[in-house]
């Protein structure tokens, strides 16, 4: 006997004595410590949603990015995506929307930070005219020195009857005066006329009509439309909780209130919300939603397959509460070592679901074996402790691998999911070694375990398979082969959004955005020094052929403005005459305004007729019901001319809005040039770090969910700075360092899992035996998915590990209990295959029950996980048997 | 002998200037649009505008002045006196004096777009619905060319028709009349047609007739054609695709300028001959 034999027996042996001495306050200990670990996880245990702290902080790509988050802050916006077609008429409906969409959320100011969906002249503050184009600023000057003259008239008198003369001398006045106008122009200068007469004609007739307002600070508002002015663009920035698992839930439902609210107002504009934090969070739904589902039809079919198999409740009952237990002290671990659960490592409780409950499933399936074959409760649980009990401790301690062999690694939210599922699974087979005994011992002796048998205990019919074991293995070997086409069709999808749910908003939307535009929510992160150092460095980035929008603190810093200032200076020169404020007037008279209201309307009129010829018809009829309002007003002061004192009120207001107005106006003409320290705090909020260094949003052309865009992208802008980081590098570089930890998990996984069979056995052909199913449910399951078209993912990579320690786990058993057997008797009598096939079963069912997820990568993890489930049984059932059998028989000869 | 400076000095201007001047083209134009608003002085300025661009394309071996007339005999007496070498004329000129003036079409415009106009004749909803029922005066910015306007719109001559034609530089005053059944009719071209739906007079008025499509205001080159012809057809042809023509376009309310309607050699209507639309 070797020492390792003796260990062995040794260990069994104490486990033995520990449940039998003592069961009962073995299982009070249990249940006292899953107490104790529950109660210490609710108080510390924290859920920590941040995916940035998915990643190892010490990784040069992620350092720089966190640095440049503390700097900048969170800019992750949701994105409010609205149609407007690329039509003037359309953008005005697109602007509407926004509008009101942005009054509904400024009611939830403890769930909103910040929304970006325009910018007007009091964003832009004093140097608000120094952002027109050079041409543009040419128009205003001579603008303002054709209007000065008549400003200055008015001021001298400052009646509404002047205001309504001076306007007619505007429109009639030939050179340079508002008949000179393009008709598209009018619409602005007609609405806010308009709004004036139907102010007077209400106060004319008793109804209250508040101020006049002018409101030339907020006017000219330049909506964020996309080149192509296909789509406007809301930025939202939300208040982010991190302790709870979808991170947006609170200012997410209030958006999309607002957006329905919305919609409903304006139901013919097409309007979606998207955005990295909208997806993830639909994400964090639909898989909450579909592993609640799945988890309960798991549960109600494994619990179904136990009865059946088991037959009877109690067995089934038994396992799942030392499975309980053992999750229970898995949250006491994970607090005490980790505290806090991430993204991934939640899921550590369908990681032991899934094989935590196999453990059980052998223990108890021997159990029975043995109580069947007459040894009784003592003897039968004596037997399944020191018989199958090292097969599991071998097994578990396989399987641990796969999830240890994470651990170091620089994907922090892995390495956690790594020690908290390992520790998991050394902790379900503790509980099965140790207090599903002592359950079995306590009610075995007070009789109160079932008598009846399970129904399966055993498979004898696939004896005839490894009877000729020669053959079956020439028909598997032939048709595997045939098989190896399909291998070479299968492959590893990188596109994140292909995981999604279909039909999800937030999806549609980011496609549209992706399909209509030349924005993206996903944008890298450049920074610079001085104003020459970020122009420099944003034409250069505008030139890759990759790169789609280049944004920076400096587009908002205004061209030309020398030209400009000139050009203002002289009609800053032309308002000096005007006084500060307007001669004070008295009480409107009657007369004098009826003279000018007609002498106004005959100017409308002739406007009226420009409009008619131009075909303007908008225009035209905004301007007819101006003049509707205008006649009544005349009509109204000659049937009660008393009223025109009603207008007193009103022509304080105006006198003193247009007092202010040219106020502005001043400020404006005589500001100072704009550099990037007058620009207003909103912006430099955006743009400027703390540290006074400015940031360059780079934006990629083209779909960056495909990963082939996306390596280009990031390739092209590491050959300007290596060391970029933004939004695509990290989910470039995460993906990457998933599919390598994974790769690297399953080489080191298979490393370890034949070292330690190597330890077990000393037998370097007992260790390729065990590894024969894997290898042969892993060819299977590539060739499958090859056949089928189902591609290894970011979501389904995950399945690899577990499937490897699943792959050992049946190997371990079935050569442990042929070793066992040694040649006496048959396998297929023994309730090893049984217990090895429900082991398979149960986790077949209980990743199966993802098949009907709407999240496409939990859907495809559950489909990986059954065929290869399925597969690694057929080997363990099939290949290895026939091979153990035919390596016997070769022995012998 | 002594010399004189001075002599010199004119000897040069009179040998010079003349040389200087003849060495440059001259393009003048005339936009001519009998009934449209607006007067010629207001207008100056965009003509100066499409002069400048006129010239900076062309080079500076190029002079360019244009004049702005929306009466039709200021017009034919400018187009008598000093012949442009081109310019944008209505329909109605352009089918009444294509002959007289030598008119080449070069290119058309495209109000709103569009590269077909049609008219209407609009009466009163209580009106009758036949236009032969029609009685007293039809007027319309078109119908300061009775002849051509007759023609077009009714294939007969104006002194056949049962009402009299009349031009007006009020169309909108006028129908507003015809609502108030002041007077017989309007007759509009599309833009007017199209601006008066968005207005509620337009429900106070019917359309009893209008013209097959007709081409839009063309523009013709006057006299025989010239190389210089053909680049000014090419400038125009290119102006839609031209960001610097974008804000002169808008302001000559077309969209680009296309290829000359194929139609406009049959319309023309000699003042003294029958009428064969």
């Amino acid at each position: 006997m070797t020492i390792l034999k003796r260990a062995q027996e040794g260990l069994f042996g104490a486990l033995w004595r520990l449940v039998s001495s003592a069961p009962g306050a073995l299982v009070m200990f249990c249940v006292l410590l899953a107490v104790v670990s529950v109660l210490a996880a609710s108080r510390y245990l924290v859920m920590d949603s941040d995916q940035d702290r998915l990643i190892s902080p010490d990784l040069p790509y992620h350092k720089k990015y966190l640095e440049q988050l503390e700097n900048f802050g969170d800019q992750e916006y949701l994105y409010v995506v609205i149609g407007a077609g690329g039509t003037e008429e359309g953008k005005k409906a697109a602007s509407r929307f926004a509008e009101s969409m942005a009054r509904r959320l400024r009611d939830h100011p403890e769930l909103i930070q910040a929304m970006y969906y325009r910018i007007s002249a009091k964003d832009l503050g004093d140097g608000a005219l120094l952002y027109a184009p050079l041409e543009d600023a040419g128009k205003i000057s001579d603008a303002v020195r054709f209007l000065a003259p008549h400003a200055r008239k008015w001021f001298q008198d400052g009646t509404l009857a002047g205001l309504f003369d001076r306007m007619s001398d505007l429109i009639s006045d030939g050179e340079g005066g508002l008949s000179e106008v393009e008709p598209a122009v009018f619409g602005q200068t007609l609405a806010g006329l308009a709004g004036l007469l139907a102010t007077i004609d209400n106060t004319l007739r008793g109804k209250p009509s508040g101020d006049v307002e002018f409101d030339l600070a907020g006017s000219g508002s330049r909506y964020f439309f996309t080149s192509n002015d296909k789509l406007l663009i809301m930025q939202v920035l939300p208040n982010k909780d991190f302790e709870t698992l979808d991170v947006i839930g609170e200012p997410l439902k209030a958006i999309r209130q607002a957006l329905e609210a919305t919609r409903v107002e304006y139901p013919g504009v097409r309007a979606g919300l998207t955005g990295r934090p909208v997806l993830q969070a639909d994400e964090m739904q639909t898989t909450n939603r579909d592993m609640i589902r799945a988890s309960l039809t798991a549960f109600l079919l494994v619990g179904f397959l136990f009865v059946l198999i088991l037959h009877g409740w109690l067995r089934p009952v038994l396992i799942m509460f030392s499975l309980g237990l053992a999750m229970a002290w898995t949250y006491g671990f994970a607090t005490l070592a980790v505290g806090r659960l991430n993204l991934l490592s939640v899921v550590f409780v369908l990681v032991l679901v899934g094989i935590g409950v196999e453990y059980g499933v052998h223990i108890m399936m021997r159990y029975m074996e043995g109580a069947k074959g007459g040894l009784g409760v003592e003897g039968a649980v004596r037997n399944s402790i020191s018989r199958t009990g090292p097969g599991v401790l071998l097994s578990a301690t396989t399987t641990v691998c796969a999830f240890y062999s994470v651990l170091g690694s620089d994907f922090v939210g892995l390495a956690e999911l790594g020690l908290i599922g390992g520790t998991g699974i050394l902790l379900c087979m503790l509980a099965m070694l140790t207090l599903l005994p002592a359950l079995l011992l306590i009610l075995g002796r007070k009789n109160l375990l079932p008598a009846s048998e399970p129904r399966v205990v055993a498979m004898p019919f696939l004896e005839r398979f490894s009877d000729r074991g020669g053959l079956l293995l020439l028909i598997i070997a032939g048709l595997s082969v045939a098989a190896l086409p399909a291998l070479y069709r299968t492959r590893f999808s990188y596109n994140l959004l292909e995981l999604q749910a279909k039909g999800l908003e937030s999806v549609e939307y980011e496609r549209r955005l992706i399909e209509e535009s030349d924005e993206s929510t996903w944008y890298a992160i450049f920074t610079a020094g001085t104003a020459e150092e970020g122009e420099s460095l944003s034409a250069t980035l505008a030139g890759l052929p990759s790169v789609g929008k280049v944004e920076s603190i400096l587009d908002y810093v205004p061209e030309h403005q020398k030209e400009k200032k000139a050009l203002f200076a002289q009609a800053a020169r032309e308002l000096e005459n005007i006084p500060a404020s307007a001669q004070a007037s008295s009480s409107p008279e009657p007369d004098s305004l009826l003279r000018s209201f007609t002498r106004f309307s005959f100017a409308l009129e002739a406007l009226e007729e420009k409009l008619f010829a131009a075909g303007a018809g908008t225009e035209l009829a905004l301007l007819d019901r101006t003049l509707e309002d205008l006649r009544s007003s005349a009509d109204l002061l000659r049937q009660d001319p008393g009223r025109a004192a009603l207008l007193t009120d009103l022509q304080e207001s105006l006198r003193r809005e247009v007092e202010t107005g040219i106020r502005q106006l001043k400020r404006w003409l005589s500001a100072e040039s704009v550099n990037i320290h007058d620009l207003p705090p909103s912006l430099r909020g955006i743009y400027v770090g703390k540290d006074g260094r400015m940031q360059i949003k780079v934006s990629p052309k083209g779909d960056v969910w495909d990963f082939e865009n996306l390596e280009r992208f990031v390739a092209e802008l590491r050959r300007v700075d290596p060391e970029i980081s933004g939004v695509p590098v990290g989910v470039l570089e995460a993906a990457s360092l998933m599919h390598r930890t994974f790769l690297s998990a399953a080489g080191l996984t298979l490393l370890l899992v034949s070292l330690i069979l190597w330890g077990a056995t000393r037998s370097l052909r007992q260790v390729l035996f065990t590894l024969l199913p894997l290898g042969v449910g892993m060819l299977w399951l590539l060739e499958l998915m090859g056949f089928l078209g189902l591609s290894f993912n970011l979501a389904n990579f995950f399945s690899i590990p577990i499937l490897i320690g699943n792959g050992v786990d049946g190997g371990v058993h079935i050569l442990v209990r042929w070793r066992e057997l040694d040649g006496k008797g048959s396998l297929f009598s023994t309730s090893t295959p049984a217990a090895v096939a429900l082991s398979f079963g149960t986790t077949m069912i209980g990743f199966g029950g993802l098949l009907l997820a709407h999240h496409r990568g939990l859907a495809s993890l559950g489909a990986v996980m059954v065929i290869g489930s399925f597969t690694s049984m057929l080997a363990c059932l099939l290949v290895l048997p026939a091979a153990l059998k035919l390596s016997g028989t070769f022995l012998k000869e | 002998m002594e010399r004189n400076p001075w002599m010199f000095l004119i000897l040069l201007l009179v040998l010079g200037g003349p040389a200087g001047v003849s060495a440059a083209d001259v393009l003048d134009f005339a936009v001519i649009a009998p009934g449209q608003p607006g007067s010629p002085r207001e207008a100056q300025p965009v003509m100066d505008t499409l002069a400048a661009y006129v010239q900076k394309s062309l080079g500076p071996d190029v002079i360019v002045k244009g004049r702005y007339f929306n009466e039709r005999k200021p017009a034919l007496e400018f187009l008598q006196r000093t012949p442009p070498r081109w310019g944008i004329v209505s329909l109605g000129i352009y089918a009444e004096h294509a002959g007289r003036y030598r008119m080449t079409p070069i290119a058309s415009t495209r109000p709103a777009g569009s590269e077909k106009d049609r008219w209407r004749l609009a009466v009163d909803r209580d009106g009758p619905d036949d236009w032969k029922a029609l009685r007293g005066t039809v007027q319309g910015t078109i119908l300061f060319e009775k002849e051509a306007a007759s023609c077009l719109l009714f294939g007969s001559k104006a002194k056949e028709l049962p009402f009299s034609l009349a031009g007006t530089l009020q169309p909108l005053r006028s129908l507003r009349s015809v609502a108030g059944g002041k007077a017989a009719g309007v007759v509009l071209d599309r833009l007017q047609y199209d601006a008066l739906k968005a207005l509620p007079l337009g429900k106070r008025i019917k359309i009893i007739h209008e013209s097959k499509e007709l081409p839009t205001t063309p523009v013709v080159w006057f006299g025989p054609p010239d190389e210089r012809m053909n680049q000014l057809a090419a400038l125009l042809a290119g102006m839609r695709k031209d960001p610097e023509a974008e804000g002169l376009l808008r302001l000559l309310q077309t969209d680009g300028f296309g290829p000359a309607d194929p139609d406009l050699p049959g319309l023309k209507v000699p003042a003294d001959a029958g009428c064969s639309p």
